[in-house]
């Protein structure tokens, strides 16, 4: 396991990857802390407030106030993206919190026990992944209601199908290991025997998958907020791309593009992270 | 094989069954009362009931042989008095527990928010403690060998059940509380349940019939038919997505050969990069992007409209685009599983040349894992893409679901999101079938 991490700090490409994702955590980290405060300071925080005076500033090399350039209401493109970087963090980690659970106990349950129990997990997540993905998202974020929460649970209750195929293959392998066998040998009871031996053993699966999923999940909200039925009224990356698409044909391109290489970085090195930890813990799937 | 075959449709059976649970679930339970989203806030009771009624969905959720009823909603006196508030002389009282509603001597009307169905059976169940010395009657002024006496319990909470059958005539005003005597009823629940003719003709078994029918109901906007909506969609749908599939086929597939050949070469890495930062970059910038510069800055192609072919060409461009990154990489590790197979260094071995390798021999073995591929995104062509037919306003079934969506049209999406289900269920089969003739060795596992 050591190993495998220092191969992924010797590669270029995976420390390049490992940097921008920790800048973007503690931007994330940042706007948290600064949505925090003007929450317990009940004011309006400085990327929401109108300053009329200021709208269109182009992007300008000075630091503070129009770093990036301000939109059409005067806001300051910069920190309004770094809030977009903590709602985006925000549903890859919530939802990842919802789907990762789910997926890897169902995956653990099907995979060792068979028979019925395999069967019905089986149903399950055939049954969901015969749902047109992002529509079935949609029809669930509408249906518990426009906002984070509906993205939160549409993408958290659908992507958990991918996360159990691969655990459960992966403790169908595990299962006729020896140390299984040793393991039911020594009379281990069969929860220990799945939770304390074969989980640990295919943890990296779950480093994987989230790595996997947690730019999917950016990715989505993006879409869901640029179409209008996810956030609303707080500064998302897919509502700042929906605004400033308007205002791209009057000449201001520098939100839409700046909010577009955001997007591009993380989801960029999250891919090449991904890639290269498959490389690292599963050389078979190259 | 024949057997393998029955055995593979009969596997569908209980996916298209969960495809429907889900559905029901997410449709019929956890977005409320259908008859509310149709009619609005604002509906009197009676009209909601009437839809109820006409639609089945006053029925239980599963099963059951009595169901609550708007008649009367379940009342437990916890923070208010309904249905009795505009009674006199009753007041609500907590007790330690739960709160309860104190009669004294007097007649009291159990005010119906509707009248009863004929020709029904309904119960009236009372949960009561009486205090003191008192009588206590319910009464049914229409038929009143139907009138009951509730037993004093002396302190003691009691639950009583009273049946009671509705011939011809009803109404709103037909049962009554009766207190005679110095002491007091508490009564502390009330409900009224409808007796359903058969203990599964439930909302469930209901929506299943919808379903298998093929009726989806009416849109809550446009009043039209789902049925319609959903074939109307289709065509434009199609027109859009078959070029951009075959685009991202034959392009991916090519790209990939490309890396396969050159592998680990300069080119194969190139393509690599180039692909995964496809991946990267957000299908919506791909569209204002494509529409600003394309479009708007260099006027190759019109921006918005359904008018003629013309009008396809930028959205399938992108939509080939947005599909390729993914695509590439996954046809490149196809090929290059097969590129490290023995029947390959055979062939080079033979001193065959490459190009013969590659087209003869690998393509032809990747094919069965391209034709998985393939036949997954089949069903995804009829429901047609998203973004690319409402930014480019081609009325197809994308557009239609994102209308529906934003209007919460819950019934049109519910449609939609059933057919593309049903038909991936299909597609599947279908593919799975078809390897059982073409490929021996899958049907023996």
């Amino acid at each position: 396991m050591n190993s495998n991490i220092k191969k992924i700090f010797r590669s270029p490409v995976g420390l390049l990857s490992i940097i921008i994702i920790t800048v973007y955590t503690f931007l994330a980290i940042y706007g948290e802390c600064v949505y925090r405060y003007n929450q317990v300071k009940d004011q309006t925080p400085g990327y929401m407030q109108t300053n009329l005076d200021n709208i269109y500033q182009h992007p300008s090399y000075k630091i503070g106030n129009g770093f990036l350039g301000t939109d059409g209401l005067g806001r300051d493109v910069f920190s309004r993206i770094i809030q977009g970087t903590r709602i985006a963090f925000h549903v890859g980690v919530i939802t990842s919190l919802i789907a990762i659970p789910i997926g890897v106990l169902l995956g653990c349950l099907g995979g060792y026990y068979g028979g019925k129990t395999d069967t019905i997990v089986v149903w399950l997540y055939s049954s969901v992944s015969a749902m047109p993905g992002l529509l079935f998202i949609l029809a669930i974020s509408m249906v518990v209601g426009k906002g984070l929460l509906g993205i939160y649970v549409g993408i958290g209750f659908t992507t958990w199908v991918g996360v159990c195929r691969y655990i459960r293959a992966e403790v169908i392998k595990h299962k006729s290991r020896q140390y299984v066998k040793a393991a039911q040998a020594l009379g281990y009871s069969n929860t220990r025997i799945l939770f304390r031996h074969i989980l640990p053993n295919i943890s990296h699966i779950i480093i994987i998958v989230f790595s996997i999923r947690f730019p999917a999940a950016i990715a989505t909200e993006v879409f869901i907020s640029f179409i209008g039925i996810g956030v609303e009224n707080e500064p998302s990356w897919g509502v700042m791309i929906a605004n400033a698409r308007t205002r791209l044909w009057e000449g201001i391109w520098w939100e839409m593009t700046f909010v577009t290489i955001a997007i591009f970085l993380i989801i960029l090195a999250f891919n090449l992270l991904g890639d290269l930890l498959r490389d690292v813990f599963d050389p078979r799937l190259n | 094989m024949f057997k393998y075959i029955v055995k593979r449709v009969l596997s569908t059976i209980p996916i298209i069954f969960g495809v429907i649970l889900l559905t029901f679930i997410l449709f019929d339970l956890v977005s409320g009362s259908p008859a509310q989203i149709v009619l609005g806030k604002n509906a009197n009771i009676e009209d909601l009931e009437q839809y109820d009624e006409l639609n089945g969905y006053n029925k239980p959720v599963l099963f059951g042989l009595w169901n609550s009823t708007r008649i009367l909603q379940d009342s437990s006196f916890k923070t208010s008095l309904q249905p009795f508030q505009k009674a006199d002389g009753i007041y609500l009282m907590f007790g330690s527990a739960n709160g309860y509603v104190s009669f004294s001597d007097g007649e009291y009307q159990i005010p119906m928010s509707l009248e009863f169905y004929p020709d029904e059976k309904y119960k009236l169940i009372f949960e009561y403690q009486t205090d003191g010395d008192v009588k206590v009657f319910v009464l049914n002024k229409i038929n009143e060998s139907q009138s009951l006496e509730l037993p004093a319990t002396n302190g003691k909470s009691r639950k009583v059940v009273l049946p009671f059958k509705i011939d011809e005539a009803t109404s709103k005003d037909m049962f009554s509380i009766s207190v005679k005597g110095t002491g007091t009823l508490q009564l502390g629940a009330l409900s009224l349940r409808r007796k359903i003719s058969h203990p599964f003709d439930s909302r469930f078994l209901q929506y299943v019939i919808n379903v298998l029918t093929f009726d989806f109901g009416t849109s809550v906007v446009s009043k039209q038919k789902v049925t319609d909506v959903i074939l109307e969609g289709v065509g434009p749908s199609l027109c859009l997505a078959i070029p951009i599939f075959f685009g991202t086929l034959f392009v991916s597939v090519c790209l990939a050969l490309v890396c396969a050949w050159n592998r680990n070469r300069l080119t194969d890495r190139l393509l690599v990069i180039l692909s995964t930062s496809l991946m990267s970059i957000n299908y919506i910038v791909w569209v204002v992007a494509g529409q600003y510069l394309l479009a708007y800055k260099l006027q190759l192609f019109p921006i918005w409209g359904f008018n003629s072919a013309y009008y396809f060409v930028l959205p399938v461009i992108i939509g080939i685009i947005c599909g390729l990154g993914r695509d590439i990489r996954f046809y490149r590790t196809i090929m290059l599983d097969e590129m490290y197979m023995d029947y390959v260094r055979t062939a080079r071995a033979k001193g065959l040349p490459g190009y013969k390798i590659l087209f003869k021999h690998v393509l032809r073995n990747a094919l069965v894992p391209i034709l998985t591929n393939i036949s997954i995104s089949i069903p995804f062509l009829f429901t047609g893409s998203l973004l690319l037919e409402t930014y480019f306003g081609i009325p197809g079934l994308g557009n239609a679901s994102i209308n529906a969506i934003n209007s919460a049209d819950i019934f049109v999406v519910q449609g939609i999101v059933l057919v593309g289900a049903m038909l991936y269920v299909l597609v599947n089969l279908f593919t799975d079938v078809l390897y059982t003739i073409v490929d021996p060795r899958i049907r023996l596992k």
